[in-house]
């Protein structure tokens, strides 16, 4: 008998169910009478709720004192005060609500009415703007792949001969950049009304999206999202006494690329695709016909697991090297006027990821800041010395390193990644494999030409039978087929799922009840 | 093939019902379990869960704004999600705006609770250790707004649905307002629902990653939050559950099939079912117009297509 409780629920589930789909034969009273069995317990369900939940811990129980805590000896914290009572005001106020149901004092009830739908409207318009816009924003996307430089790292070699002894040999070099771990981060962050602040904290984890390039971390304790676009860098900004590293950009899994530039930034017309070379390090620094200084690529899916940096040959804690060839580093140091620096640059189209986890000359600890290191000899002396080339130490007084935003303009724009569809240029110039992902070409295309074609079919102060207009709005009228067919396959899939859920039930429970196995 | 026409023509629209049903009844009868699809969203859904701090100031808001109309596909979603929450430890809250949800805050993590001792008898999942049922909440906008503004949340939303003070339950004890809440979880069928949470489940400066438990007819409109980044996850359906499920599986071994793969097995072969009925209904209907135009041609009455699925 003491399984009753559970078995007869279940029963009577069954029962219930059965009866409310012996409607797909034809309408009968068994399915009306649980049809309204249903909505009768919905609404009592509410009812009981509405008073527990509501009505009786926000109004009464505060208006009567009994959230008032009782001491051992049954005496209250606090007396009870009669002006509890005006909890009533409200109460008294959204029972005006009920006078609907008289003719003469009808008018009441519109006073609440009104009230409901003021607030209700400032509701919707708050609510507008923080659902949609988003979407709005989102909606601009380029229908080409915009050639950008992604963030990156830039060393000018104007004047940095100097610091070599004309008569140097030098033996190797490298450029040491610091990698940052989960470590403290300083951010500037742009929010979505433009307001610029400053943010800090330690990075816990990458969200890897190319779609929104967002990326999760942990700031003063708390995890936020932030996203690239919202990544913005801000020159006024004093460095942060108290926080080592620096972050620039998102992403997740790593390809850089570090080139030499041959151009001054500012003529804003270096092709940066002509610069990439298929192939090793090594065949690149042999192919002296490009371009290319030093091609290292570097595949990490997440520096903060545990996977190693694959990149040089000194995998010192904190550092990534890249090795640089004697002849391209006395390259640098002969013809000055023809260099431009350095910059390290993500490739582009790669894994998705607009991650460049580098300390850059921001930063407040010199010693984090990336380095050229040259290790020369000079004809007289027997030890091999080592010129370290570095923002901030001696030695070095050049132009300082800048974090690359684009090739046409100082670092104040956005990132680029944050436009959709520019990481879909391959280095090499044509399309990536990811040009047709959500974030691609394709769909932009697509977005567009539904977008302009369905509000042709919708602008009726037109003439659809004219060339041009009913060509759009009839290709209007078949992508919003498209569109509504794939929203009845999601209707279909969600009744069948019902009937599924109720069938699992119906089997595994109810008749296993029936036959007394339950 | 006049007979197979003339059949196909005056089909009951309650066999095909019974077709569809009977269809069903096979892979739950007989255990049936098709791997599911991988589905992106579904990952997204699973990393930002993998992805979250396990600490004492952390904590999962869970909304399970569904009842009884959504529970099919709603359910194994809320299930997949507050297994990988539990196996990961990570503390959570759950929360309905919807009262016929009630009950589901209570007894479903007690289900999942107890199967996972089940698989792993040495550990224990606790209520307020682990999980904490805030039960039904009234008035979902100002509901939503009170608890993204609350200087301390505990105190704005003062008790679970036992009765406990949540300032004395062990997994709120730190805390404290919206910015503990490493991520919203939100499962609904209902209009509005989704929507009340995106607009006002923020503040001016801070806004937690949110992802989304859809039914099936809410997928495309859910689409567009993934895309704009508002959503970090998104279990598509029951789908999307069973993909979450599956990778559930592939971290713990010993992990036996849930809910959300079986009914998507059998949601699986419906949809063969309903494919291969619809194909036939056209299949009727193109031999019905060829007999048709060839009745017009020779003065027989064409076939009526009357009943019909």
């Amino acid at each position: 008998m003491s399984a009753w409780p559970v078995v007869l629920p279940v029963i009577l589930g069954g029962i219930a169910t059965l009866a409310i789909y012996s409607f797909l034969v034809k309408e009968n009273p068994f399915y009306r009478f649980f049809e309204h069995l249903y909505i009768g317990i919905a609404t009592g369900f509410g009812i009981v709720f509405g008073v527990q939940r509501f009505l009786w811990p926000e109004f009464f129980r505060p208006m009567l004192g009994y959230d008032r805590e009782v001491f051992a000896d049954g005496a209250y914290d606090r007396p009870w005060r009669s002006w509890y009572l005006f909890y009533l005001l409200p109460f008294a106020f959204g029972m005006l609500y009920y006078f609907i149901y008289s003719r003469k004092r009808q008018w009441l009830s519109r006073v609440v009415i009104a009230w409901s739908l003021g607030v209700s409207g400032g509701f919707a318009l708050k609510g507008f703007f923080a659902q949609y816009m988003p979407q709005i924003i989102g909606s601009f996307k380029p229908l080409v792949a915009v050639h950008t430089v992604e963030r990156g790292l830039l060393i000018n070699f104007h004047d940095m001969a100097g610091h070599l002894p004309d008569d140097a040999q030098i033996v190797k070099g490298h450029i040491d950049l610091y990698r940052l771990g989960p470590s403290y981060v300083r951010l500037v962050i742009k929010d979505k009304d433009g307001k610029l602040s400053e943010v800090r904290g330690r990075v816990t984890d990458v969200n890897e999206d190319p779609s929104t390039g967002s990326s999760t971390l942990e700031v003063d304790g708390q995890e936020r999202v932030i996203r690239s676009s919202d990544v913005v860098l801000r020159e006024d900004l004093a460095p942060p006494s108290d926080v080592a590293d620096a972050y620039e950009g998102h992403g997740g899994e790593h390809q850089y690329l570090a080139h030499r530039v041959l151009e001054s930034w500012e003529q804003g017309s270096v092709p940066w695709s002509e610069w990439v070379v298929e192939g090793t390090a090594a065949a690149a620094e042999t192919n002296t016909g490009m371009d290319l200084l030093v091609r290292e690529n570097v595949t990490v899916s997440d520096p903060y697991r545990g996977e190693k940096w694959t990149v040089g040959k000194r995998e010192s804690i904190g550092f990534k090297s890249c090795e640089l060839s004697p002849e391209t580093l006395r390259s640098w140091f002969d013809r000055p006027e023809s260099e431009f620096g350095i910059i390290l640059w993500r490739n582009a189209g790669v894994g998705g990821s607009f991650l460049h986890r580098f300390a850059s000359s921001k930063y407040a600890d010199a010693a984090r800041r990336p380095k050229l290191v040259i290790e020369y000899r000079v004809p007289n002396e027997e030890k091999p010395k080592e010129l370290v080339l570095q923002n901030g130490l001696s030695g070095y007084s050049g132009t300082e390193e800048y974090v690359a935003v684009s090739d046409s303009g100082p670092p104040t724009q956005p990132g680029p990644e944050f436009l959709l569809g520019a990481s879909a240029r391959k280095p090499g110039g044509g399309l990536s494999l990811n040009w047709w992902s959500s974030s691609g070409i394709l769909a932009n295309w697509i977005f567009a030409v539904t977008l302009i074609c369905v509000m042709t079919y919708f602008l009726f102060s037109l003439e659809h039978n004219k060339p041009g207009i009913y060509q759009a709005s009839m290709v209007g009228r078949w992508l919003m087929m498209l569109c509504f067919g794939a929203f009845f396959g999601s209707t279909i899939m969600a009744r069948m799922a019902l009937l599924v859920e109720r069938m699992q039930f119906l089997i595994e429970k109810w008749l296993p009840a029936i036959f007394g196995q339950g | 093939m006049a007979g197979f026409t003339a059949l196909l023509a005056k089909l009951d629209r309650r066999v095909i019902y019974a077709a569809v049903a009977l269809a069903l009844v096979f892979p739950l009868v007989l255990k049936w379990r098709l791997p599911p699809a991988e589905m992106q969203a579904a990952r997204k859904f699973y990393d930002a869960v993998e992805a979250l701090p396990n600490d004492d100031s952390s904590m999962v808001l869970v909304a399970c704004d569904w009842g009884p109309s959504t529970k099919a596909e709603n359910e194994p979603q809320t299930e997949v999600l507050i297994e990988h929450l539990l196996r990961r430890r990570v503390h959570f809250a759950l929360i309905s705006a919807i009262d016929q949800a009630e009950p589901f805050l209570r007894e479903l993590p007690e289900r999942v609770a107890r199967r996972l001792s089940g698989e792993n008898p040495r550990e224990k999942w606790e209520y307020g250790k682990d999980w904490v049922n805030l039960g039904y909440r009234p008035a979902m906008g100002t509901m939503i707004q009170k608890m993204a503004t609350a200087q301390d949340i505990r105190q704005t939303l003062g008790v679970d649905v036992r009765g406990t003070p949540l300032n004395e339950v062990p997994c709120m004890r730190n805390v404290k307002n919206i910015r503990n809440v490493k991520l919203l979880a939100e499962f609904t069928g209902l209009v509005g629902a989704l929507d009340s949470w995106l607009q006002f489940f923020q503040t001016s400066d801070f806004r937690p990653p949110m992802a989304h438990g859809c039914t099936s007819i809410t997928i495309p409109e859910a689409y567009i939050y993934l895309d704009s980044g508002q959503l970090v996850g998104l279990h598509e359906g029951i789908a999307g559950a069973a993909a979450h499920s599956a990778l559930l599986s592939r971290k713990f071994k010993d992990r036996g099939p849930d809910i959300a793969i079986v009914t998507n097995t059998a949601l699986a072969v419906a949809h063969v079912a309903i494919i291969f009925l619809i194909v036939l209904g056209n299949l009727g209907m193109v031999l019905a117009k060829r007999k048709t135009a060839a009745a017009g041609s020779t003065g027989v009455p064409p076939v009526s297509m009357g009943g019909a699925a």
